[in-house]
Parts: structure tokens; C-alpha cells; sequence
């Protein structure tokens, strides 16, 4: 069940990243950042990460039937999916930058 | 590791973000209640400016990052599910000059710049490319990759600049790679532990499972391999960010004074805004008329070698002492290119 959780959670962080990017250019903050030509890297960045999430959340979908027979299955806790899952509170330091300072 | 251990280092690495989070919410809180006061003290201005120059080095760090990192990522997923060891070893072998030009090759070739280059090279180490190639690619990805050269051809007045930094990236990368050929054991050089695992980093998390499609597991892999460099990329942000606030005013380009001032002026500046390879050609352009041309050269060339998120990305995977190599090679070898074309009379 853990791995289950695990990639909902990687669902929400790439879903978040993904909005928040697209809301920059949305309210036009954007080119207070970067130089507007970037603007398309921006779009297709956030637009991947909002894809990315729901496909990821598929996954998640696919594995809620699995879980039962997987729970014994050995886990490996130096992998670049707990790793990723760790750092995922990272995320927060540049809504934070972005929501507080002017 | 043992778990307590590897559960008390993770505490400590949770106390310290924690503290980071609450530093920056502190600082931004400070400087909205600041602005709002309406207070024109000395203190005050400095605190707001400095706060400002906080917040758009640290968000333009993260914002021209992302795409590529995602690129990247993509890609690496794409080497882990769809190519085995052994075409990639066929492909990426021995430690030759054609194993270092197949590695720029891949460079110029694949959707990868800035930070991208760093999770396909790491994925090619890991399915048994030698290091030569898996290194060149890495370090010529920012200067050679379509996106900067596709950018650099669009951007009016920009084409010989980005064909001086493309040149650039392609002899750093051969005299880098030519180098580390000399070198019969991989792992004093690179971090064999910071590898991805096999197959690709969605085998730990759909682990037991039945059939995946290709596509998911894909998908899966780069969201995982993403995710996992975003810290690295936060914290470059946070020191890049901090850093611009903190040095003075008079540092930052245009600088005055000799060439040799704005030479180094640049040179910071470039390795502390460590702008993507699109994004520091815009900035250069936008500033053809304050920045003398070797300025430009200069900041052009630093930064697509050596910045804070390419000295971090490179440390994972690259061991200390190897790092400050490439460091020492790529600053030097920007001084003599800067000296040489001087030399000659500049360029036209």
C-alpha cells in the first residue's frame, strides 16, 4: 500500500508544479522571471507535468488491485523512487518564493 | 547503511528543510509587512531590494530549469525501458576519441541542455557506456544541445556568439573526455551508488507487478527521475538566489573599470545567475549595448560550463576531486579562448 501512496503523492506534486507553472503565465508574473521568449519552455513544461501527473495516477489506479498480492514484496529503500518521495517537500520553498516575496 | 542511521540522517536532513522553509517564509513575510509600512529607511530599501533580487534569481533559476530537467528526464526514461546494455555499450564503448565525439554527438542530438544531460549521462553510466562518452555528453549537452542552437540561430544578432559557444562546448567536452580516457577505473572518478537502479527507477515502484505497457513505465520512470533531482535543483535556486542578494550592487554587469573587471564581473554573475542555455543568450542580447563584447563572450561561455545548479548536478555524480577539475579546466580554458580571440582582433 505504501507504493500506492507513494505515487499519489508523486501524482500531486508533478499536478501542483505543473499548475503553477501555467498560472505564471496565466497572470503574466512570468515575465518578472524569465525573458518572455521562454514562455512556450514554460507552457509545454507545465503542461507535461499536468500530463505526466495523470498518467502517474493511472498508475496508482492500476496498482490499488495489485496491492494485496505486492505487500510482502521487498522493498528497496535506497531507490530513486524513495529518494524522489523524500525530497518532494522541496516543492513547497518556490510557492513559497513565489506567493511571498514582490 | 543501517537503518537507524539512515533514519537519523533523514531527521536531520528533514530539520534542516524544515528550518530552510521557515527561513524563507520569515523573509518573505518580513518583506511584505515592510512594504506595506511604507518606511523609506536606508535599512529598509536594502532589505526590499535585496529581497527582490532574492526572489527573481531563485524563481529564474527554478522556471529555465524545469523544461530541461523534464527533457531530460524523459529521455533517461526512454534509454532505461526501450534500449538494453548492451546497444548502449555497443553504441557509448571503450575509452576513445570516438567514444568521446559519439558522446557530443549525443549531445547535440538529444533534447537535453542544461541539468537534462546530467540524468542521461547517469542513466548511460548505468546501463555500461564508458565514461568518457557518458561525460562529454554531459558537459557539452548546455552548449550543443538543438534547443540552445535552435535559440541561438532565432535570436537576431546572435548567431556568431552562439556559434563561439557551440565550438567552445565541443573542445571542453574532447579535451574533458580525452582526459578522464586516461583513467582505467570508473569509480574514482564517478559516484557508482548515485546510479539509477535497473531497468529504470519505476521497477523499485511497480516491483511484484504484472504487465506494464512500455508507455507507463516510461511515464512512471521520468516522473520518478524528475522528482528526484527537483531538491538538488531547489537548493541551486535557494544558494543562486541568495547569493544575487547578497554581493553588491556594483558587481553586477555592467560592470566598470578594466576589462579584466568585467571579465570577472561577468564571469560571477553568470556562475551565480546560472541562467539555462536559452535564457542567458536573451540576457546577453538584451544587453548588447551595456556589456563590452567580452563581457558577453564571457558570461556566454561560464555559464554554460560552470554554475551552481551544473556544480551540483555534476557532484552527483562526479567524486570531488573530479569536479574541481572540470571546474579548473573549463574557467581556464574560457580565459585563453577569451585571450585568444583578443588576440585576433575580437569577433565580427
Amino acid at each position: 500500500m505504501k507504493r500506492n501512496v507513494q505515487i499519489k503523492f508523486f501524482a500531486l506534486a508533478l499536478a501542483v508544479l505543473g499548475l503553477f507553472q501555467l498560472s505564471l503565465i496565466w497572470d503574466g508574473r512570468l515575465v518578472d522571471y524569465v525573458d518572455p521568449r521562454q514562455g512556450m519552455l514554460v507552457f509545454l513544461t507545465g503542461l507535461g507535468c499536468v500530463i505526466l501527473a495523470q498518467v502517474v495516477l493511472s498508475t496508482a489506479g492500476t496498482r490499488v488491485s495489485r496491492s494485496v498480492e505486492n505487500e510482502d514484496s521487498e522493498e528497496n529503500p535506497d531507490s530513486g523512487s524513495d529518494r524522489a518521495a523524500s525530497g518532494l517537500i522541496w516543492l513547497v520553498v518556490p510557492l513559497l518564493v513565489f506567493l511571498l516575496f514582490r | 547503511m543501517p537503518s537507524a542511521s539512515k533514519s537519523g540522517t533523514s531527521s536531520r536532513i528533514n530539520t534542516q528543510l524544515l528550518l530552510v522553509i521557515a527561513g524563507v517564509a520569515l523573509a518573505g513575510l518580513l518583506s511584505r509587512l515592510l512594504e506595506s509600512s511604507g518606511g523609506n529607511a536606508a535599512w529598509m530599501t536594502a532589505f526590499l531590494d535585496s529581497a527582490h533580487r532574492f526572489a527573481v534569481g531563485f524563481e529564474r533559476i527554478f522556471l529555465e530549469t524545469t523544461p530541461f530537467l523534464l527533457l531530460g528526464a524523459f529521455t533517461s526514461a526512454v534509454i532505461a525501458n526501450v534500449f538494453s546494455d548492451a546497444e548502449i555499450q555497443a553504441l557509448f564503448q571503450g575509452r576513445t576519441l570516438r567514444s568521446v565525439i559519439i558522446g557530443i554527438l549525443a549531445g547535440f542530438t538529444l533534447p537535453v541542455g542544461d541539468g537534462g544531460s546530467v540524468l542521461v549521462a547517469r542513466q548511460l553510466l548505468r546501463k555500461g557506456a564508458s565514461l568518457p562518452a557518458a561525460a562529454a555528453l554531459m558537459v557539452a549537452g548546455p552548449g550543443v544541445t538543438l534547443v540552445a542552437v535552435g535559440a541561438g540561430l532565432g535570436a537576431n544578432g546572435m548567431i556568431g556568439l552562439a556559434g563561439l559557444r557551440f565550438a567552445t562546448a565541443v573542445i571542453f567536452a574532447l579535451v574533458f573526455g580525452l582526459i578522464l580516457a586516461q583513467e582505467s577505473e570508473p569509480e574514482r572518478i564517478i559516484k557508482i551508488g548515485n546510479l539509477p537502479a535497473a531497468g529504470g527507477d519505476s521497477v523499485s515502484v511497480l516491483e511484484g507487478g504484472r504487465h506494464v505497457s512500455k508507455a507507463k513505465a516510461i511515464t512512471l520512470t521520468a516522473s520518478i527521475e524528475f522528482l528526484e533531482w527537483m531538491p538538488l535543483l531547489v537548493i541551486a535556486a535557494l544558494l543562486g538566489g541568495l547569493l544575487q542578494a547578497l554581493i553588491p550592487g556594483g558587481w553586477i554587469p555592467p560592470v566598470q573599470g578594466s576589462a579584466a573587471w568585467q571579465n570577472a564581473g561577468s564571469g560571477l554573475w553568470a556562475i551565480l545567475t546560472a541562467q539555462s542555455a536559452v535564457g542567458d543568450l536573451y540576457t546577453v542580447q538584451n544587453n548588447l549595448a551595456n556589456w563590452s563584447t567580452s563581457a558577453q563572450r564571457t558570461y556566454l561561455l561560464v555559464g554554460m560550463a560552470v554554475d551552481v545548479k551544473l556544480i551540483l548536478f555534476y557532484g552527483r555524480i562526479f567524486r570531488r576531486k573530479a569536479l574541481l577539475y572540470w571546474i579548473m579546466l573549463s574557467l581556464s580554458l574560457s580565459l585563453l579562448a577569451g585571450l585568444a580571440i583578443e588576440s585576433f582582433g575580437g569577433l565580427h
